[in-house]
């Protein structure tokens, strides 16, 4: 849809770090050389950091988020970025 | 009286001049003596040689000069009578002064005849080469040591070659290495020492060409002894050259360094294995902080969503069961985490056998026999090899390897197995802890869903999953236990694949 539709354009994309077929970070890849995209604000995220975040931060990713363990904390995290 | 006038003076002017020169002479002792042996006639260099005044002198025996022990041999006697025979003796010996000391006199003793041919007396010239005999028995001394050095050497081999490359010379240290006795080894050429192949290779003519060329040559590897057996030698072959620059023979100094060389590659291998240990340490901690956190993550929300509406029961039901299902999903990695790190190499060797793995792939059949016909799968083997390893570990490989086939196959599976043998050095990306020259390689390719090849080394990883959890079931650690399990045998695992087209597992095992 993203590819397709040049005129579809998101304010913010979560991606997961951990996925099937095309994983994160390579999803990111592709995502940021799309150019109708360039104001959009792509967060990562998974449950731990290893080495996918620094990797992100190279790729251009605007966030990288470890996966809170409850939906207060989950709400904290996007109230701050929404903000 | 000018030296002109002499010359062409009178007879008794000439005999008179003949008389001055000898008497004035410094560095011979010219004396006459009569045909007994009494000293007549002494000179300048007589005196300084062996201090006795013309007075003091004249009238003794000549072997006055002569130590006790050539007296004792009746030494003055024999020259005398050599002398009187031959027209004169030549000898070389210690002489005693009138002070007692002595010097090493180059002596000639000439008989004077008259006009009949009756010996009427001797002439004996005397030179002091002491200074020159005490260099030469340093010289001496010193050449002599340094052969004895070189022949009692022990730690080094130190040999002669000829230009050649035939063995000239042969020390203690030499014979010590390399178990040969001088007298079997000298004569021969000095590729005797190498390897078959070495030879083949021309290893020992192109040492003697380099060291020809640069004047050295410096090689390290394994040698042979007169047993068979073989050493880890360091050698220098250096060119010896005469005074023109032209190459004369070679200098081969040989060290055994068999200990050091074992204890290296202990230490190597050592390395290897901590290196292998620490990944796998880094893998378990990557496990502990992701893996098994993710469902305790889930668990952990849930709980927490749970509480929250308490009250509302399809609520509760709803996500009581999928936090059940995290649960299992943590006590399932755990189980296989925990059957991983039991999955330790025979320390001592207790559970190798000789595996038939025509025997295993059979087994492994029978296993999946239903999944087979479900699949509707073909699996053909060429013949496999027997090799000394741990049944169940093996077992446990090729059902990981065929179970994986089976599991991610398109329409009519098609999974096959064979086995080569191959080379070390023909293949690529051979651990360096591995040494064995030759290796069983043993191929699982199948025409199934494949795998990027990017992923080729990320797919043996703990917990690696390339595809969804979804789509096809399983923990993700199948294929690290087929990498250790393959490591316990000291052999090597590697896979290639192409999305959609197939995936190609090759599992090499050191031929013993």
């Amino acid at each position: 849809m993203l590819k397709t539709k040049d005129h579809y354009i998101p304010n913010y994309i979560f991606i997961d770090v951990n996925m099937p077929k095309m994983n994160g970070i390579d999803c990111l890849m592709h995502l940021k050389n799309m150019e109708h995209l360039n104001d959009t604000k792509i967060f990562m995220y998974s449950t731990s950091e290893g080495a996918a975040k620094a990797e992100s931060e190279r790729l251009g990713a605007e966030g990288f988020i470890i996966k809170p363990s409850n939906i207060a904390e989950l709400r904290g995290i996007l109230s701050k970025i929404f903000a | 009286m000018s030296l002109e006038q002499l010359k062409t003076g009178s007879l008794a002017g000439r005999s008179n001049l003949y008389q001055k020169m000898i008497e004035e002479i410094q560095n011979y002792a010219i004396i006459l003596m009569d045909k007994n042996g009494i000293i007549q006639n002494w000179n300048l260099g007589a005196q300084k040689i062996k201090l006795y005044n013309e007075d003091e002198i004249i009238g003794k025996h000549f072997s006055i000069f002569y130590l006790q022990e050539d007296l004792d041999s009746n030494l003055p006697q024999k020259l005398i009578r050599e002398a009187t025979e031959n027209g004169r003796a030549i000898q070389e010996g210690w002489r005693k002064r009138k002070d007692g000391t002595r010097f090493w006199g180059s002596i000639t003793i000439t008989a004077v005849h008259d006009e009949h041919g009756n010996v009427i007396g001797y002439c004996k010239v005397t030179r002091d080469m002491t200074d020159k005999k005490i260099a030469e028995d340093t010289l001496r001394l010193s050449e002599e040591r340094y052969h004895k050095m070189i022949a009692e050497v022990q730690d080094y081999a130190i040999i002669l070659l000829s230009t050649e490359g035939i063995i000239e010379n042969w020390n203690a240290g030499a014979e010590a290495i390399k178990g040969y006795s001088s007298k079997e080894v000298i004569g021969k050429r000095f590729d005797l020492f190498y390897t078959k192949e070495d030879r083949e290779n021309g290893l020992p003519d192109r040492l003697l060409q380099q060291a020809r060329e640069t004047g050295k040559a410096a090689q390290q590897g394994w040698r042979v002894r007169k047993d068979g057996t073989k050493f880890w030698g360091t050698i220098v072959i250096t060119a010896l050259h005469n005074n023109d620059g032209k190459v004369i023979g070679f200098s081969k100094v040989t060290r055994d360094l068999t200990q050091q060389k074992m204890a290296e590659d202990q230490l190597a291998a050592y390395t290897a294995e901590l290196e292998i240990q620490n990944s796998e340490l880094e893998q378990f901690a990557y496990v502990a902080s992701h893996d098994l956190q993710e469902p305790l993550r889930k668990i952990q929300t849930f709980a927490g969503m749970i509480q929250d509406h308490i009250e509302d029961t399809d609520f509760v039901t709803k996500y009581l069961s999928k936090l059940d299902l995290s649960a299992k999903r943590m006590a399932e990695l755990i189980k296989s985490l925990l059957n991983y790190s039991r999955l330790a190499k025979d320390k001592d060797n207790a559970g190798i056998t000789e595996v038939d793995l025509n025997t295993v792939v059979n087994e492994v059949k029978v296993d999946f026999e239903l999944l087979i016909e479900e699949k509707k799968a073909t699996i053909n083997t060429g013949p496999l090899p027997v090799i000394p390893g741990n049944h169940m570990q093996l077992g446990q490989l090729f059902s990981n390897l065929i179970s994986n086939s089976l599991k991610f196959s398109a329409e009519d599976p098609l999974i096959q197995i064979y086995s080569t043998v191959v080379s070390k050095d023909d293949i690529t990306d051979v651990p360096k802890s591995l040494t064995a020259p030759k290796y069983y390689q043993i191929t699982f390719e199948d025409n199934g869903i494949g795998f990027e090849e990017k992923y080729s080394q990320k797919i043996f990883s703990l917990f690696q999953r390339l595809h969804g959890k979804q789509d096809y079931a399983g923990t993700g650690i199948g294929l690290a236990l087929c990498k250790k399990i393959v490591q316990n045998h000291d052999g090597f695992i590697t896979a290639t694949g192409e999305l959609c087209k197939g995936a190609t597992f090759n599992v090499y095992l050191p031929v013993p």
